[in-house]
């Protein structure tokens, strides 16, 4: 087992996010900001653990004037059908907690939140989902431990 | 522990919020809603004319037909 570290950031951060309700449910929403180059947008996004990738609305990737790289597209299944998704690179920060990441987005596909997925995002924290109490945990995990 | 304090006003009014559903909107926690519009384009260029620090956040808020649960029990 690694040893525990002092260094690196997040040493006993944990950032809790209370769930949001929209009509009538709840979701584990969070706040985010999402930079590239000198653009950024302050959103949120729902924490999937069920998601293999992180698929973010259109209209965000034109508010970063992102054009996602097709080279590095992936295909997303859903209940509609097959959607194409462009990956784009981008800067995420949450709270204090900044990485870099991989995001995708697609032109014809808007689900109803943007999406975090595994991918990207899940090893940058332990995350616990508190279904009893609606809220969500996360705590960073310093690179230097990962 | 840290909790946003737009988390915290976007769960107390996430019910406010409803009547938005399907458009964009823009809020900050200290000024509440200050904007919003179906094309979160033209929200952000309305939102440069805004003063608000921190920088106000966006949220598409769903409408409830987005909402359908992918599994559900069957009524």
């Amino acid at each position: 087992m690694a040893s525990f570290s002092r260094r690196g950031q997040g040493r006993f951060q944990r950032y809790e996010f209370p769930y949001v309700d929209f009509h009538g449910r709840s979701y584990p929403l969070i706040p985010l900001t999402l930079k590239k180059g000198k653009f950024q947008v302050n959103t949120f996004a729902l924490l999937d653990s069920g998601a293999s990738i992180s698929v973010f609305r259109p209209e965000i990737a034109r508010a970063l004037h992102i054009r996602p790289r097709r080279e590095e597209a992936a295909r997303l299944d859903t209940a509609a059908g097959g959607v194409d998704i462009g990956i784009a690179a981008v800067e995420i920060l949450v709270e204090k907690t900044r990485f870099a990441s991989k995001i995708g987005f697609s032109a014809t596909y808007a689900a109803n939140f943007n999406i975090l997925g595994r991918e990207g995002f899940f090893h940058r924290f332990n995350i616990c989902f508190n279904e009893k109490h609606h809220t969500t945990v996360l705590t960073p995990i310093s690179a230097d431990r990962s | 522990m840290a909790v946003m304090s737009e988390t915290k006003w976007l769960c107390r009014n996430s019910r406010e919020l409803e009547k938005f559903s399907g458009q964009w909107v823009l809020f900050s926690a200290e000024e509440g809603v200050l904007r919003c519009d179906a094309s979160l384009e033209k929200l952000l260029v309305e939102a440069k004319g805004i003063r608000s620090r921190p920088r106000p956040f966006v949220l598409h808020v769903p409408s409830k037909k987005e909402m359908s649960p992918r599994w559900s029990w069957q009524r």
